[in-house]
């Protein structure tokens, strides 16, 4: 790591550890960069291409393969996983232009086995059928309720409505966030 | 394969440095809903990625000298928080039916227009709202009006070591003017214009005195409908709807002359026929609604 004054000048190679780049000096990372990575409360360090998506990183780098490649184009919702606590498309986010820790479908359970409301209610109201999607679905439906889509049926399609399901379980992933969403609240 | 960098510039200076070292050899990505697949597929390859979605001086929203204006990393959900933007009925309504929330939350109206495609919804909006794009480079600023901005399909008159610093719209004073937005797609969500309209109307008691109107997905960019414009001037609003609903403009372009892409396709024929005889109606009902807007006493 080096850093000097020009606008093309390196200064973090990772992008968890990068504070905001200051006022002068643009962040720069040599290919391929040593990434420092927070996933699901554990940090990775890897080395990999500039260019990979983030849904590559957590797949082929590190192994999470919860996180589902449906469509790589953005139009699926499969990959969605949660950056910073917020829903992101993980095929369309560089890894290296990742800021806060990521959260995969991997990282809902705690230590002590206990599946995340929204996966129990998922279970509950047979939310899926296949669960190619659910992965996507459980993320979209945790980011639906904390940043606060989950009013209303209504709401809910709309908030969702990224996250395609070829076994059509929609009313149930409805139910489900109904189901989840008083419970994520209190705990 | 040369070396691909990565750049997270803090500053728009720094961005505009980083544009000026590395030009043609440079993308810049914003949001990334676009670009970021191209990126990571290897459908476009080049020196440096230019990261600019986090650059404060470029995600704010304000007004001056009549102008609204949007940064050039302002998000589509950032413009739906904002009544500032939403005062624009078209582009409102435009960013609406962009994608889903998930693209939303990160798609940016300057990013639509970097694109350029002819199904660009805001694309549409802004040139009907007669918006202007502010083009930044080391060297400079300048203004470039949106028909000027987007010379072909996915090519804009962009420098290479231009970027799109902000997007200006101007205020028209309110009660005789309003705009609207409309397009037609095969399914509700998630899915691209087959024709879209947007239009800003300027009324004169019940006559049309102006309309700016502006169609997607039937050329290969985005076009002002200028035809239509002409025909509509000085009619009531009704007749001119009545008129407009079963023209085909002349500036649809849709046979392989003006777009060969479009010829390849099996189904052009059938994809110009439909888009030809649908075009006048949604145009005919986005004007409709400006209507509206205007009885209803909204801008
Ligand atoms: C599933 C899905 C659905 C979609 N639905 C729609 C839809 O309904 N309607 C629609 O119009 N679009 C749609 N899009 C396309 C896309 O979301 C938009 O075009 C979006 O506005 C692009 O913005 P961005 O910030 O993500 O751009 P990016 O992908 O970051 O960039 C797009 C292009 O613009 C250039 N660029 C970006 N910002 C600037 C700038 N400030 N100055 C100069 N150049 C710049 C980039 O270099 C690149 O060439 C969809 C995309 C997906 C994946
Ligand atoms: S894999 Fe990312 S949206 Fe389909
Ligand atoms: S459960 Fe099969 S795709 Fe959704």
């Amino acid at each position: 790591m080096t850093t000097a004054s020009s606008a093309a000048a390196p200064l973090v190679a990772g992008t968890l550890i990068a504070e905001q780049a200051s006022a002068q000096i643009a962040t720069r990372t040599h290919q391929p960069v040593d990434l420092k990575l927070e996933v699901n409360g554990r940090r990775h360090r890897l080395a990999i291409d500039v260019r990979t998506s983030l849904l590559d990183a957590l797949r082929e780098h590190l192994a999470f393969t919860g996180t589902k490649k449906g469509c790589d184009l953005g139009q699926c919702g499969a990959c969605t996983v949660l950056v910073g606590g917020r829903r992101v498309l993980s095929c369309l986010t560089l890894a290296v232009a990742t800021r806060g820790p990521v959260t995969t479908i991997e990282g809902l359970t705690g230590s002590d086995d206990r599946l995340h409301p929204m996966q129990q209610a998922f279970i509950d109201h047979d939310a899926f059928q296949c669960g190619y999607c659910t992965p996507g679905q459980i993320m979209s439906a945790i980011g639906c309720v904390t940043e606060g889509h989950a009013e209303s049926d209504a709401d809910i399609r709309e908030y969702m409505s990224g996250n395609l399901c070829r076994c059509a379980a929609y009313p149930n992933i409805v139910d489900a966030i109904k189901q989840a969403k008083p419970q994520m609240q209190e705990g | 394969m040369a070396q691909t960098e990565f750049f997270r510039p803090g500053n728009l200076a720094a961005a505009l440095d980083l544009l000026d070292q590395y030009r043609e050899q440079a993308v810049i990505v914003n949001g990334g809903t676009d670009i970021v697949e191209r990126i990571a597929h290897g459908g476009v390859r080049r020196a440096a990625i230019i990261y600019i979605h986090e650059i404060p001086e470029l995600r704010g929203i304000g007004e001056g000298d009549g102008f609204v204006r949007i940064g050039g990393a302002v998000t589509y959900n950032d413009i739906l928080a904002s009544p500032l933007c939403c005062q624009f009925t078209a582009l409102e309504q435009a960013v609406k039916e962009i994608g889903s929330p998930s693209i939303r939350v990160r798609g940016t109206p300057a990013g639509n227009l970097g694109t350029a495609v002819p199904a660009g919804d805001c694309c549409a909006a802004m040139m009907a709202l007669d918006a202007e794009v502010v083009a930044a480079s080391r060297q400079g600023e300048r203004a470039i009006k949106l028909a000027d901005l987007i010379i072909d399909y996915r090519r804009t008159a962009l420098a290479a070591n231009e970027l799109i610093r902000e997007i200006r719209i101007p205020v028209v004073p309110g009660g005789k003017t309003a705009s609207a937005f409309l397009r037609l797609t095969s399914r509700k969500g998630q899915d691209i214009a087959q024709a879209s309209a947007a239009v800003r109307l300027t009324l004169d008691g019940d006559v049309c005195r102006h309309a700016v109107i502006a169609m997607g997905s039937v050329s290969k960019v985005t076009v002002r409908a200028y035809s239509l414009e002409k025909a509509v001037a000085g009619k009531t609003v009704a007749d001119a709807a009545e008129e407009i609903k079963a023209m085909v403009p002349a500036e649809v372009a849709l046979r392989a002359a003006d777009n060969p892409a479009f010829a390849a396709r099996p189904t052009a024929n059938i994809e110009r026929q439909y888009k030809e005889s649908v075009i006048g109606v949604i145009v005919a009902r986005a004007m409709m609604t400006a209507y509206g807007k205007i009885l209803a006493g909204e801008q």
